[in-house]
């Protein structure tokens, strides 16, 4: 596939956002590079996706600046924006079909008719729906419809393509094939997306950076595997995955479950801890132990071998790890 | 940048602006201006209101008045039970039948069942001739020009208004919860008293609320069914308008009627919460349901073989109507000896019925050229408005399905009388705009709630400016709620005939209205002819409705 557009660069500066006195955007100031691939993870609330629809222009910041490409958008309506959205619930005009969805944009913007049916072709072959230009939305299927909300915002060829939860509403199976569909086009077309979801597996399946906001504000950023390894605080740590806290020398410490030892293999770690087994949990090549360590629940994982010794709910289980494989989690 | 959204937000609230200015000169002003009247007696400020209860025969017709609408009002909650009952409890496919018994008269014009009544019911109608033809009775029972013939045509008038409700109540009732409360060894007055009743009390309370407030003002009817006895208080406001020249009198029994139904309607507005009392009317068909019930009980046959003769009686007079109006006799005998095309020959070449259709047309155009403009625009501003604004405004325009429509046709009359606005279309026109608003803009509420919001930002940010968004988008979803609301609007204003009575003269008066004059002298066949054509056309408009939207979904 030819490269025929490449996104370009997002700047937020210090943008604030209030509703009648409640802060739901609190000093967000972030650069993300062309062609990058930025997630916004976080629970409902946390303003990611008012923080998207003041990118997009259909929401105003009450201070702060928002540059795409280098250029300034305070005086730029969403109309003049140049930049794709794909909404959760799809938003495909119901009156119209496929084709005519998709060259909407493009209509707007005074592109000839022979160049339209072209783009729209293109489209239509990358999202794998050729031939089903004169249908009308309601006759597809979610995921159909999406691929169709995709090609829409991808055709008029975006600075930026916003995805607010685009695949909230879609099954497991489809979710996951889609996931790898949108990783692909963003990947060989060099797309900037800034994508908002509340599903951490998604984010980082997906990601090239992962943003975690929480109440208005950014907790941190950072590549999945960063964010994974070195959570900055305990918010972090315990969003992506089980996570352990534990304190030394006075300091706090995260480390994750496969950074743990049990049984003989803790031996010769410089951490030893004793404690019951309350709970084991089969996850198939691994098995997930959850285990009272005085008053405190620990998390550990360890592989099914067949030289393990078997271990039931109540028995006593030894884990041991290495101060080096955790993290020092900030004040 | 701060300002973009709310400037855009001010220019679309200006779109309700052409209606509201339009009800508050053509309804709120000659409505308050009644009241004014009604206290600038000569014989001092309340003289009016004393002459109401000191003058025998007004004190009578405002007991009349409270009375007939109170019995109205119950007899349409008892009767609408077993009918939605009986909807609800059958298959989808009969249900649309059997909704069709009901909103078949709904929509046909209460002048067209009356007329009907009057056939089906009077000294030697069709139910009398059926009687002694029998060897039932002797003589004729006297059925109508007492309280029997009010009832019965005022009843079957309103009673839709609880029916729709409350079929669309049992439609929301769990099957699985009567079950439930069987299995636990409820019996069955146990299980109405428990469940059933509270579960739809709410749905009969508002339709019960919308039937007494459109009973207080009723004309038609009492004015034709009703006996001396039964004078109700719209006809003691036509009788002081045209006959006593006594406008404090009338501006009293119009203040009176108002002030109740606007009580009523914020109490029942109250009661049925978010959406209010007019909130979804469209609802009631759309619901699927996939369980039918077993009849089980006697009491269940019971109550089903009730509704099946309620919904007889909703239907009969659409029944009798057309057969009636081909019957050769004067004097509209039954059954018909030999059939005829004569009376509708008369009708088709006498000038006045001519001129009357033509004008029933005309103004018909009027009433839904501006209802459906000015309603459309009103829906789509509404959303912009907030707070206190918002809700008066919706108020002011959902007040003229409220206010009794002979209050609303003597306002005008007093308004446009002296503007020599009485003898073309353009008075009745106006009046009829009024009428119809409401109902467009219920229909484009509807279709809005049920747009996406989203829908006009994905258009907005593929770079479509507010014209575009407006013809692409946003037109094209409520499309099928402003045809809705224009088909509507001409079924009102193509019924009326209480604000024809006074808005018309000989030479501009509607097809209703001549019905209406013939009817009160002396009922012929070509009343019945006229009668069959405005049902037909009813329900041509209605039929095309269903098509347009069969279409859509």
């Amino acid at each position: 596939m030819n490269s025929f557009f490449s996104g370009k660069p997002v700047a937020l500066n210090q943008v604030r956002k209030s509703y009648n006195g409640t802060g739901i955007l609190k000093n967000i100031s972030l650069d993300i590079s062309a062609g990058r691939f930025c997630t916004f993870l976080g629970a409902s609330g946390s303003g990611k996706s008012t923080l998207l629809k003041i990118i997009a222009g259909f929401e105003y910041a009450d201070s702060g600046e928002i540059s795409i490409g280098g250029r300034n958008m305070a005086q730029v309506p969403a109309r003049r924006r140049n930049i794709g959205m794909v909404f959760q619930n799809y938003a495909l005009f119901p009156n119209m079909s496929v084709a005519r969805n998709i060259a909407f944009g493009l209509e707007t913007r005074r592109v000839s008719r022979n160049e339209t049916r072209a783009r729209v072709n293109e489209m239509l072959e990358i999202i794998g729906l050729s031939g089903f230009g004169d249908r009308l939305p309601s006759e597809l299927s979610g995921g159909q419809q999406q691929r169709v909300a995709l090609a829409r915002a991808m055709v008029i060829r975006p600075d930026v393509l916003l995805m607010d939860e685009p695949l909230g509403a879609l099954d497991r199976v489809i979710r996951q094939s889609l996931q790898t569909q949108i990783k692909d086009i963003q990947r060989s077309f060099g797309i900037t997306i800034l994508f908002v979801t509340h599903d951490q597996e998604e984010a980082l399946h997906m990601s090239d950076d992962v943003v975690i906001m929480r109440d208005g504000m950014i907790e941190q950023i950072g590549s999945p595997q960063d964010l994974y390894a070195r959570p900055i605080n305990r918010f972090v740590g315990s969003f992506l995955g089980d996570c352990n806290f534990i304190s030394r020398n006075g300091k706090e410490y995260a480390i994750r479950p496969e950074a743990t030892h049990v049984g003989d293999a803790s031996n010769g770690r410089d951490h030893i801890l004793d404690g019951v087994l309350s709970q084991i949990v089969f996850l198939g090549g691994r098995e997930k132990l959850t285990v009272m360590v005085g008053d405190m629940n620990f998390t550990a994982i360890r592989n099914v071998s067949n030289t393990n010794e078997p271990i039931v709910p109540g028995s006593p289980v030894r884990i041991g790890f290495s101060l080096r494989d955790a993290t020092a989690l900030a004040k | 940048m701060k300002a973009q959204r709310p400037k855009e937000n001010r220019r679309l609230a200006l779109a309700t602006a052409p209606l509201v200015l339009f009800l508050l000169l053509f309804f709120a002003y000659p409505v308050a201006r009644l009241c004014v009247l009604s206290f600038a007696d000569p014989e001092g400020p309340l003289a009016s209101y004393a002459r109401l209860l000191s003058v025998p025969a007004y004190r009578a017709g405002l007991m009349a008045t409270f009375g007939i609408s109170s019995l109205v009002t119950i007899l349409s909650v008892l009767c609408a039970y077993p009918v939605a009952y009986l909807m609800a409890s059958v298959r989808p496919r009969l249900a649309a039948l059997l909704g069709l018994c009901v909103l078949l008269p709904f929509w046909t014009s209460s002048l067209v069942r009356t007329t009907a009544w009057i056939i089906l019911l009077q000294r030697y109608g069709v139910i009398n001739s059926l009687l002694l033809h029998a060897g039932l009775i002797r003589s004729p029972i006297s059925f109508i020009y007492n309280l029997s013939g009010v009832l019965i045509g005022m009843t079957h008038v309103l009673m839709p208004f609880v029916v729709l409700p409350l079929y669309s109540a049992f439609r929301g009732l769990d099957r699985s919860q009567l079950d439930a409360a069987e299995g636990l060894g409820g019996s069955w007055l146990k299980i109405i008293g428990r469940l059933v009743l509270p579960l739809t009390s709410r749905a009969a309370c508002s339709g019960a609320a919308i039937v007494f407030m459109s009973a207080l003002g009723y004309y038609v009817t009492p004015a034709l069914m009703g006996g001396a006895r039964e004078t109700m208080a719209a006809q003691l406001i036509a009788f002081n308008v045209e006959d006593q020249l006594d406008w404090p009198m009338a501006g009293a029994f119009s203040s009176i009627i108002v002030a109740a139904s606007v009580m009523i309607f914020a109490c029942a507005q109250r009661l049925s919460g978010p959406g209010g009392l007019f909130g979804s009317p469209v609802k009631a068909t759309q619901a699927t349901r996939s369980d039918v019930a077993i009849r089980r009980s006697p009491l269940d046959w019971g109550v089903a073989a009730c509704g099946a003769a309620l919904l007889f009686f909703l239907i009969l007079p659409l029944l009798i109507i057309a057969p009636m109006s081909f019957g050769a006799s004067p004097f509209m005998s039954f059954p018909p000896e030999h059939l005829t095309w004569r009376w509708y020959h008369q009708v088709f070449t006498r000038p006045q019925w001519r001129a009357a259709l033509w004008n029933s047309l005309q103004i018909g155009m009027i009433a839904v050229t501006g209802a459906t403009i000015l309603g459309s625009l009103a829906a789509i501003g509404l959303d912009a408005l907030r707070g206190r604004v918002r809700t008066a405004a919706e108020m002011l325009i959902i007040m003229p399905m409220i206010a009794p429509a002979i209050a609303l046709a003597i306002g005008l009359y007093y308004e446009f009388a002296p503007l020599h606005l009485l003898s073309g279309h353009w008075g009745l026109g106006l009046g009829h705009i009024v009428l119809a608003s409401p109902f467009v803009f219920i229909a484009v509420r509807s279709a809005l709630q049920r747009f996406d919001p989203t829908l006009l930002d994905a258009a907005t940010g593929l770079g479509a400016g507010p014209l575009r968004v407006t013809y692409r988008v946003l037109l094209p979803a409520i499309a099928p709620g402003v045809a809705a609301g224009a088909i509507f609007a001409f079924v009102t204003s193509f019924d009326d005939v209480v604000l024809a009575l006074f808005l018309t003269d000989v030479r501009s008066r509607t097809l209703p209205r001549l019905i209406y004059e013939n009817v009160s002298q002396d009922i012929n066949p070509t009343v019945a002819v006229a009668s069959t054509l405005v049902a037909l056309a009813t329900l041509l408009v209605l039929s095309i409705n269903l098509l347009l939207t069969k279409s859509k979904s």
